[in-house]
């Protein structure tokens, strides 16, 4: 698991230095704070996946002492870890500008993020190599987009989390949870495939 | 004799290719050469054995275990070298040596060390600033510093020049000197082989044509060149491959006191290289 974290962290080591200006881009922009949770979880996972297609790494994975399983769990539980890295350093960007966000803020901005990977990471499986940054840039400009025309809408729905009479942390936790499943499904999925794979 | 690798009946299909119920009995303590033409199956073979290919059926064993149970004590053991960069481009040897050391139990920073000495290599460059033959250097370090007990090459001399190639040589004998490590390697390049190898598998077309040690191959098989009148349907039984020019006939025997026997000083009988052996086996039916 630590040489998953350590791969990521020495090979995307300059483009670390852009993750501050990178949210601080969309802490000026935007008004939605969970917007700003969800780009920012994406940044390292898939930073990783763009470096990991540059070279046959798939190759030098399997070779070294891992199997299949710990590989695709390594990814899913790595892109965990890196989402709790984003939600504090925005938390401190957003609180350091004086930007009132809520829980519910995070709590939808991670989940939508869960989402987006759990239904990218099985199909970079699926796709041959050479696409997958194609896959993330469309990704990314469509969950953009789709975050874009969804954000009212989103944000009506936090409001009405807020205010409405439900037991709001009841609610919260069934959200996480729901999606976490789900994410745990896509690695499921994941799995399923690269375990047959020829490298 | 313990073996370092058994392969049973293995098949795998691929579109336009397969292998077919391949056996294959890899000696502990040797280095074996593997060899056979582009697109013969010795990838194929590689990648089996170290598990990125899936067999579609058959047995694998790398020191007598599998790697359905066992992938990860297997692979603490091997060592390995493509032919192809496996290696993140943007990364320096000292990078990647935080990234790959703290994987294997027995990696030795001193025998990392000791190799980029020794073959020369800048520690702070990235990869993709590189030759080939440094990055060759490169990956046999990597490949080196855990200690393995068996070093897996594909085609690591491709593409190389003679200076690289003998130092490549030199290194494997070195390691050779402890008795409890095999290499397996693939190569096209024979000259090489015939300095290092004590044994040479030969791949043809997805099938082991031969499993032979070189003393077996150098005593055993023989080159007889002669007059083509003296080949007749009888006579010919006795060659494995015979070509004709001319006049003459050239052709390998795997009983060369036969021949003797038989065509007394009428043919000659002269040692065969592996290159020629190789060349007959392919080329001539």
């Amino acid at each position: 698991m630590l040489y998953f974290l350590k791969r990521d962290l020495i090979l995307q080591k300059k483009l670390l230095w852009l993750y501050v200006p990178f949210i601080l881009i969309f802490v000026f922009t935007w008004s939605s704070p969970f917007l700003i949770f969800t780009v920012a979880a994406l940044y390292i996972p898939y930073n990783a996946l763009a470096y990991d297609e540059q070279v046959n790494s798939d190759k030098l994975l399997n070779s070294l002492p891992y199997t299949r399983l710990e590989i695709t769990l390594y990814r899913y539980l790595g892109t965990l870890v890196y989402t709790a890295v984003s939600i504090l350093l925005v938390s401190m960007i957003l609180m350091l500008f004086d930007k009132p966000f809520t829980v519910y803020d995070i709590g939808i901005g991670v989940s939508f993020f869960l989402l987006i990977a759990s239904f990218t990471y099985p199909l970079f499986q699926i796709f041959k190599q050479g696409n997958i940054t194609t896959i993330i840039i469309v990704a990314f400009v469509l969950s953009i987009g789709l975050l874009s025309t969804l954000s009212e809408y989103l944000d009506d729905f936090s409001n009405a989390i807020a205010n409405s009479a439900i037991d709001q942390s009841l609610l919260f936790t069934v959200l996480i949870l729901s999606v976490l499943i789900i994410y745990f499904i896509s690695w499921f999925i994941t799995y399923s495939i690269y375990r047959t794979k020829d490298f | 004799m313990e073996k370092v690798i058994e392969l049973e009946n293995l098949n795998k299909n691929f579109p336009g290719f397969s292998i077919n119920d391949l056996n294959l009995n890899i000696n502990k303590g040797y280095v074996t050469g593997f060899v056979g033409a582009n697109g013969s199956g010795k990838s194929t073979t590689i990648k089996m054995i170290m598990n990125l290919i899936k067999p579609d059926s058959g047995d694998l064993k790398i020191f007598g275990m599998e790697h359905g149970d066992y992938e990860k004590t297997i692979k603490q053991k091997i060592g390995f070298v493509y032919d192809d960069n496996i290696y993140y481009e943007g990364l320096s040897l000292r990078d990647l040596q935080k990234i790959i050391a703290p994987v294997y139990h027995d990696w030795n920073n001193e025998t990392f060390y000791n190799y980029i000495e020794k073959f020369e290599l800048p520690l702070n460059k990235p990869i993709k600033n590189f030759s080939k033959g440094m990055r060759m250097k490169a990956s046999l370090v990597l490949a080196l510093s855990h200690n393995p007990e068996l070093i897996i090459m594909d085609e690591p001399t491709a593409g190389l020049d003679p200076v690289f190639r003998k130092d490549l040589l030199k290194t494997i004998q070195e390691i050779m000197m402890d008795e409890d490590k095999s290499i397996f390697f693939s190569t096209h390049i024979t000259s090489d082989l015939e300095k290092i190898a004590d044994y040479i598998v030969f791949i043809k077309d997805g099938d082991i044509i031969f499993n032979h040690s070189i003393n077996t191959l150098q005593n055993d098989f023989a080159l007889v060149k002669g007059n083509r009148s003296l080949i007749d349907r009888d006579t010919e039984q006795e060659f494995d491959y015979i070509s004709f020019k001319e006049d003459t006939f050239e052709a390998m025997t795997k009983k060369p006191r036969k021949i003797a026997e038989i065509f007394g000083d009428e043919v000659i009988i002269d040692k065969i290289s592996l290159e020629e052996i190789m060349y007959f086996f392919n080329g001539v039916e």
